[in-house]
């Protein structure tokens, strides 16, 4: 896991609750509350989809939920906003196959 | 949500909540709204000194100007709805439609609306721009400075304006290397101090260079470096002068583009105002557009910065309020004046004085309107 | 130069007010503003106790320095918000003292030995830190006070703890032929959502397309799930470069409710009685 844990400006970083999320089937832990990316960019997840077309990894872009590029599958909902959609425990998230399916939501 | 709103404000970054300050400060019934989770808008991303003077309080970092209007707002008692997007704004005064809390759809009748919506990053078309590592600037200052983690080892800046500079900084202050800030223009776009401090940290600077491709690591999950090149003066890049530049992420910070949806729906009028915008909703000296009622404030009414947001936003507030009864015109009169004042001070000087041009000429568009308007 | 390098020169340095003069320098600890740029900013002028830094009106003016009035204090030093403040002392015999801002970690303690950088931040020698100042008066911006060799005084403008933040004396490699070949800007993706390519946008262009809706109906693009959010002004671009008008000229893509993505049901939820005229409207 990697954070900015001392900043000459922020100050310490305040760890928040940590719980644990799946992400395509490995557990990583994060932050409760804090937007998904950031958990999945600390344990250095940069792909959160494959594009629909021409099948080609894809990153967030924006990172303030306007962009859609970061959309992942969460809890088997296509299409998630990973930026700004906060961890919960236990979250169930995959990287999304071009415009994803509808799975029975968990 | 209370019953009657005076004044619906969209947006609670600086503009929005000065403009909450000063309308409650009046007596006006005000609701605040925004679609994240924390308000203070782009302020909280901003940990650098603010330029300007005492009343524009220079040398405080834009953070903690951002928690001091948090407590004016709350010591005023106004209520800031987060989490709530104003989705829609609809005409014949059927109301402004509000998502609240992501899932309960609400349709509200403010008096009037204060549109602080502020502005969005322009991309940046580039072979390979799609791959995972190329982001906005103003991605990076969210994930290093909000949330805390770094974004990649090492990131090549595209763009020299004051954003691209800050965020440099701001990257190495999160203890990330940069690789170097490539600007087309054959000079610094940014204030001279800005860049002067990262160079002196040794972060490169490519003027007269442009980025021609994010180079993909093997499987496209990322980048190894980017390709610049040195442009010709109709900035196309010149052949033989390619250059390979390893970075792990590459951030893109070539302007902002005022966020002119919920206007649009409005119908207000548009005007080309060059550096602040190639559509910005025309409005007057009170910051009110073509549509009775409806105020623009911040860089939703033409890109600047954070300062000249909060003037502008205490202008729209005050407007407002005496639009609605709620304070006497000379006392109004004298507020708006003084509010003037600071911001002519801000649009001062090389860097300021072609964004008072451009204001200016928006407002005279506008008094232009309305003869014909009533002429008509 | 400070316009195309992004740092000032000595050469500049010496012609802007903020300079006190190298007979001044050579005489006693004083402050050098590097500031040149006329930028509405005046903090300085109330940081310091002893009235050597005046701005007046405008505050566009560049700071002067009243030479005789400068203790040097260094409390201007961290007021700044460019960080363009320094105090340097050229009094010494056989070394220079120079006062910067500072806001990295790690700080730097007393008595360690630092890399002394120049304005391009190339290293230029080794510097011992002399006193670090922290108060809560400069707000997180620390003040480090460093001994140069004698002749770095107005060379010396940064200081690395760590051998991080040093200017690499490598150019980058040029690019190999191997790689400008994969380098084909008609294939980039224009709309990243429908992954619509430059090449596409001209050819629908060239078949009669001419404005961002136009091309919208012939390949989608801006349909995806951002909405435009990201193609609609390159897609104006290629237009204009395309039919050789200013990207101004060319129709931009109609903007409509909702502004933002969200769920339906903020739709279905809405309790509004649905008359007739109700449906004319583009919801």
């Amino acid at each position: 896991m990697s954070r900015i844990e001392n900043h000459i400006i922020l100050g310490d970083l305040e760890k928040g609750k940590e719980v644990e999320i799946t992400v395509d089937g490995k557990k990583i832990s994060a932050q409760e509350g804090e937007p998904i990316l950031s958990a999945l960019l600390a344990a250095g997840i940069k792909v959160q989809n494959i594009s629909a077309k021409k099948h080609e990894p894809r990153g967030y872009f924006c990172g303030i939920g306007r962009c859609t590029n970061c959309v992942m599958t969460v809890n088997g909902d296509p299409n998630v906003r990973t930026c700004i959609t906060p961890v919960e425990a236990g979250m169930v998230v995959e990287t999304q196959d071009g415009l994803g399916k509808w799975e029975e939501s968990k | 949500m209370k019953d009657i709103i005076d004044i619906l404000i969209i947006g609670a970054g600086p503009a929005g909540l000065s403009a909450a300050i000063e309308a409650a400060k009046c007596g006006a019934d005000v609701l605040v709204v925004d679609e994240n989770s924390k308000p203070g808008g782009q302020l909280f991303k901003q940990i650098h000194k603010f330029f300007g003077s005492r009343r524009h309080k220079a040398g405080v970092r834009g953070v903690d100007i951002g928690n001091e209007l948090l407590k004016e707002v709350q010591e005023l008692g106004v209520e800031v709805l987060l989490d709530t997007v104003a989705y829609g704004i609809y005409p014949n005064d059927e109301g402004v439609a509000l998502a609240v809390k992501g899932e309960t759809g609400v349709i509200v009748h403010p008096k009037k609306v204060i549109m602080a919506t502020g502005a969005s990053e322009n991309p940046l078309a580039f072979p390979g721009w799609t791959l995972p590592g190329v982001v906005g600037a103003g991605a990076i200052q969210t994930m290093i400075n909000v949330h805390r983690v770094p974004v990649g080892k090492k990131v090549l800046m595209i763009g020299s304006g004051n954003v691209g500079l800050i965020v440099t900084y701001q990257l190495l202050q999160s203890g990330t290397d940069v690789a170097g800030i490539v600007e087309a223009a054959p000079t610094v776009g940014g204030y001279g101090v800005h860049s002067a401090k990262v160079r002196r940290a040794g972060v490169p600077m490519y003027t007269g260079y442009t980025v021609i491709e994010a180079v993909p690591n093997e499987d496209l999950s990322g980048v190894t470096g980017a390709v610049i090149a040195k442009v010709d003066e109709r900035f196309q890049p010149i052949a033989g002068t390619e250059q390979f530049i390893e970075c792990d992420t590459i951030g893109i910070a070539v302007g902002l583009t005022p966020d002119i949806g919920l206007p649009s729906m409005a119908g207000v009028t548009f005007v080309n105002a060059g550096r602040l915008g190639s559509q910005v909703p025309m409005h007057n000296r009170d910051m009110m557009t073509t549509k009775e009622g409806i105020y623009v404030a911040g860089d939703s009414s033409g890109v600047e910065e954070a300062s000249s947001a909060i003037e502008e936003g205490k202008l729209a507030g005050i407007a407002a309020a005496e639009a609605l009864g709620k304070i006497d015109a000379q006392t109004a009169k004298e507020a708006k004046e003084n509010v003037w004042n600071s911001l002519n001070q801000l649009r001062t000087g090389p860097f300021g004085s072609g964004r008072a041009d451009a204001k200016e000429e928006i407002i005279k568009q506008m008094e232009e309107w309305e003869v014909n308007q009533n002429a008509c | 130069m400070l316009a195309k390098n992004g740092y000032l020169d000595l050469e500049e340095v010496l012609d802007i007010p903020g300079f006190p003069g190298k007979e001044t320098l050579d005489r006693k600890k004083c402050v050098v503003i590097e500031c040149q740029q006329n930028i509405p900013c005046n903090p300085c002028e109330a940081a310091c106790p002893h009235h050597a830094i005046t701005v007046g009106e405008p505050i566009t003016n560049l700071p002067v320095i009243d030479k005789e009035k400068c203790v040097g204090c260094g409390l201007c030093v961290a007021k700044c918000p460019g960080q363009a403040i320094f105090l340097v002392d050229q009094s010494a015999e056989d070394y220079d003292t120079v006062t910067l801002p500072y806001e990295y970690y790690p700080l730097p303690e007393k008595d360690q030995e630092v890399y002394g950088l120049s304005r391009a931040g190339v290293l230029l020698t080794k510097a011992t830190v002399l006193r670090v100042i922290m108060t809560k008066a400069n707000d997180r911006t620390a003040v480090v006070e460093v001994k140069v060799p004698k002749g770095y005084g107005m060379e010396v403008r940064n200081i690395s703890t760590d051998g991080r933040r040093i200017a690499s004396s490598d150019e980058p490699e040029m690019a190999s032929k191997e790689l400008l070949a994969e380098i084909d800007e008609n294939q980039m993706y224009v709309c990243r959502c429908e992954e619509i390519t430059k090449e596409e946008v001209i050819e629908a262009v060239r078949n009669g397309a001419t404005s961002v809706n136009e091309v919208k109906r012939l390949l989608r693009a801006g349909m995806g799930l951002c909405q435009g959010r990201n193609c609609a002004k390159t897609i104006e671009r290629i237009i204009a470069q395309e039919l050789k008008v200013s990207p101004a000229n060319v129709p931009q893509a109609t903007k409509r409710g909702p502004v933002r993505p969200i769920k339906l049901t903020n739709y279905t939820s809405l309790e509004i009685e649905a008359d007739e005229d109700f449906f004319e409207h583009d919801w």
